[in-house]
């Protein structure tokens, strides 16, 4: 109990911190970057904390990326980075494409992160349809 | 309680119900359902997709508000970037 809120915490503190860092150096954010309403972001961050599971939590508070495995091709997984940047997906444990796909306005970064994890869930072929393919595994 | 969470620029709007009290036909609980299903429908209707979310399981995506949901997420319409 006292691990998992630590990592929320933490989640909560660290993510919009990250995200801001790694805007500033991917390929794939918005062109506008807003500044936050804090009270905007501290509801997505407590949104996204609200959809994961405890490792998930953790993983992505440790590591800056949250591992969404595919529900429809065994052995893909999708790596959404803590806010913006591409998503790396690994088949069979090698990075087989980077993808781009962003909000058509912009959303507080841990909905971000919500909205890829729901999409590659809840709807993965609606997903890929609307990526865009940065890099792929020649 | 099941909830409506809508994604927007501010942070996620909520409207919750009581699905006990929807099932005794409480008048309040069944306006909030009624506003639940107004903002569902005007936001699948500029592009949004809603995913029912229970925990334990993956998100599931659905078309219309399933009140018995542990929470429904709306997404804005999203494109390749």
């Amino acid at each position: 109990m006292t691990g998992e809120l630590a990592a929320t915490v933490l989640l909560l503190l660290v993510l919009p911190a990250a995200i801001a860092i790694r805007a500033r150096w991917s390929g794939c954010y918005p062109s506008f970057t807003p500044q936050w309403d804090p009270g905007a972001a501290m509801r997505a961050s407590a949104l996204l904390s609200d959809l994961l599971s405890e490792g998930e939590r953790q993983q992505l508070a440790r590591y800056g990326f949250l591992a969404v495995p595919s529900p429809g091709v065994a052995g893909r997984v999708y790596r959404v980075p803590a806010g913006s940047g591409h998503v790396e997906v690994y088949e069979a444990g090698e990075l087989a494409m980077t993808v781009c796909v962003q909000p058509m306005g912009p959303l507080p970064p841990g909905d971000v992160v919500a909205m890829h994890k729901l999409m590659i869930e809840g709807d993965e072929e609606g997903y890929l349809e609307q990526v865009r393919v940065h890099w792929r595994r020649g | 309680m099941g909830k409506l969470r809508v994604m927007s620029f501010h942070g996620d709007r909520t409207v919750a119900w009581d699905q006990q009290q929807v099932e005794v036909g409480d008048p309040e609980a069944l306006e909030a359902v009624r506003e639940a299903e107004r903002i569902l429908e005007e936001q699948l209707r500029r592009g949004a997709t809603a995913f029912r979310v229970d925990s334990g399981v993956p998100a599931r995506r659905i078309d219309r508000l399933d009140l018995e949901a542990q929470q429904i997420v709306t997404v804005p319409r999203v494109g390749g970037g």
